[in-house]
């Protein structure tokens, strides 16, 4: 991540602007190691102050850092129920990463944070009825088959 | 040429959350290792 993926001048400009970076040595923080049960690196965690809002482990491109930046900040507004201000950056992972792993998953919770601002059942089918369109091998399709 | 931008990088985790809690942004915390 260091050598290609944080030097990448959109992924270093969104986690400046919109994130406060934090980065931590794992064989020099064995109790942060111990709180967040880190086994394997890169591990990413997304906190709403101490709160665990978004993870993910392994290498990121740096497209797929920027979708997963997007989608995480979804994610943290979700978590502060700001369900209105999440809509925008699920909205953005499809629109500008299309092709990204994040994408489908986005998709599914565009669908949730459109419910839960707006109560409308058709706000959640329009787009897990786009997610199963577009991504149908996913996981994510299949996680919104029950509508 | 796109000019170069670094991190801005916080290695104190307690000073990043203070600073998260100020400015009402999100903490990205990136566990790593060396090599």
């Amino acid at each position: 991540m260091g050598a290609v993926t944080y030097p990448d001048a959109t992924v270093a400009a969104m986690l400046n602007d919109h994130f406060v970076p934090v980065q931590v040595n794992v064989e020099k923080a064995p109790k942060l190691v111990d709180k967040f049960q880190v086994i394997w690196t890169p591990n990413l965690n997304i906190l709403n102050r101490e709160k665990p809002v978004y993870h993910s482990e392994g290498w990121l491109s740096p497209a797929e850092c920027a979708a997963m930046l997007i989608i995480a900040q979804g994610h943290y507004q979700l978590h502060r129920k700001k369900f209105d201000q999440a809509v925008p950056y699920f909205k953005a992972v499809f629109d500008r990463y299309p092709q990204s792993d994040f994408a489908p998953e986005a998709i599914y919770y565009l669908g949730v944070s459109r419910y839960l601002a707006s109560h409308e059942p058709a706000r959640l089918s329009e787009e897990w009825e786009k997610c199963q369109r577009y991504y149908p091998s996913s996981t994510w399709a299949r996680r919104s088959m029950v509508l | 040429m796109t000019a170069d931008i670094k991190v801005n990088w916080i290695e104190d985790y307690d000073q990043g959350i203070e600073k998260a809690r100020d400015e009402k942004k999100p903490v990205m915390l990136d566990f790593f290792k060396d090599g």
